[in-house]
């Protein structure tokens, strides 16, 4: 009548909340500031600066602890409510993509790059210099993507979470960016040992 | 000149960082206050950060999963070859099993439906679409035109369901000092507590602002039909 019992994990961590409410008191105006610069009032402002707090204390907690780089924590609080920002004043429509029938016919027929080759092919053939240009010249849609994925080392369901898109979406978003920065890196000039 | 991977995860660290450098990093650098409503839900939102969260760890596929509680103990105790784990929760005591969870609870003193309640203010673009009452259950249901439903059901005594998705986070949140048990997903969102001597469950198969939902647990009260 009866199955196995199933373990209940409670997780109650006074650490964790002291964490969460040192994040609010430390970046809370400054993600206002970002959200109200893409929308045009205090009220939805503050709604989205909420709205990635919701999210952090539902889900992210424990990918903000695993974050060792205070940058890297302001990078997402203002990433994360930058993206909420845009896709309120959206009115939370998905977010177009940058439209180039190479990378859009690339992603369809690949899965891509995979990431360790990615990294690898970065790191190993390339100069660190035309590489930081790259990635500043990348699109934003795709540099949040391989931030998000690489950096933060968020799955593609969390990213689509944290970005407020759809999880298909992230993905293409990752092959894309990926392509895009190695072409990019093999247009800008100079010797490059890039492999398609 | 080839680079580490650090080397590199800093590259794109420095990038993101560029994209915000207008912003100063320093909070007393900006004038702004936010509204009371806003401090009022963070306060909320740390609180809960705060309390116990369960998670139930399984194999199954998701699904929701209508159980029975028994209020007769004893007759699990004879019936179960496993040692009893009763952990308690929102005034809630909860067993685990592999294909649904059971709830019994002392606070649960109310025998027969005594009052029907419902949602008051009723949300707005709803409209209360069904009724139905016995003894010891009620279930109002509220519909707009665009399908949506969102439905209360209140139990009292001894056969009550309770659906508790064994796949779902649930945050023990505080409502005026009463326990609930939320859990807002992609999909649905839930709520579980124990008031005035009723369990009242409240569903809305649908995507809700986590705030709007707990407007909605606040707004339930005794209606008259």
């Amino acid at each position: 009548m009866f199955g196995m019992l199933e373990f209940l994990a409670f997780i109650d961590d006074e650490n964790e909340r002291r964490l969460f409410e040192m994040l609010y008191l430390s970046y809370r105006k400054q993600m206002q500031a970002v959200a109200r610069s893409i929308l045009s009032n205090d009220a939805d402002a503050e709604d989205a600066v909420h709205d990635v707090f919701l999210k952090l204390a539902k889900r992210f907690m424990p990918t903000m602890i695993g974050l060792e780089d205070k940058c890297d924590r302001r990078n997402y609080l203002l990433k994360t409510v930058k993206n909420t920002a845009l896709n309120i004043k959206r009115d939370r429509k998905p977010i177009v993509d940058p439209y180039d029938p190479a990378i859009n016919a690339f992603a369809a027929k690949n899965a891509g790059i995979d990431d360790d080759t990615f990294i690898n092919t970065l790191c190993d053939h390339i100069e660190s210099k035309r590489v930081i240009e790259a990635i500043n010249n990348l699109d934003t849609v795709y540099k949040d993507v391989l931030y998000y994925h690489f950096v933060l080392e968020m799955t593609i369901p969390q990213t689509a979470i944290a970005l407020g898109r759809k999880e298909l979406t992230v993905k293409k978003q990752l092959v894309r960016g990926k392509k895009q920065l190695l072409d990019k890196l093999k247009t800008d000039g100079g010797e490059s040992d890039v492999d398609d | 000149m080839s680079m580490t991977k650090a080397e590199l995860m800093n590259a794109f660290r420095d990038a993101a960082c560029a994209e915000f450098s207008d912003y100063s990093p320093y909070e007393s650098d900006y004038g702004y206050e936010f509204s009371d409503k806003f401090e009022r839900r963070m306060k909320r939102l740390i609180r809960a950060e705060g309390r116990p969260t369960w998670r139930f760890f399984n194999t199954n596929p998701r699904r929701l999963v209508i159980i029975a509680v028994v209020m007769l103990m004893a007759l699990f105790a004879v019936a179960c070859s496993v040692p009893e784990i009763r952990e308690s929760i929102a005034g809630f005591f909860v067993r685990m099993f592999s294909d649904r969870a059971q709830i019994s609870s002392s606070n649960i003193t109310k025998t027969i439906i005594e009052e029907q309640y419902g949602l008051d203010p009723i949300p707005d673009g709803f409209s209360v679409y069904k009724f139905i009452n016995s003894q010891n259950y009620s279930r109002i249901e509220y519909h707009n035109n665009e399908s949506d439903v969102i439905v209360l059901h209140q139990y009292a005594d001894l056969n009550i369901s309770s659906i508790i998705d064994n796949e779902e986070e649930y945050i023990e949140y505080s409502i005026d000092e009463t326990e609930v048990l939320v859990s807002c997903g992609n999909d649905y969102s839930m709520a579980v507590w124990i008031e005035d001597g009723y369990l009242f469950y409240l569903i809305y198969p649908s995507t809700v602002e986590f705030d709007v939902f707990i407007t909605w647990i606040e707004s339930v009260k005794p209606v008259s039909r």
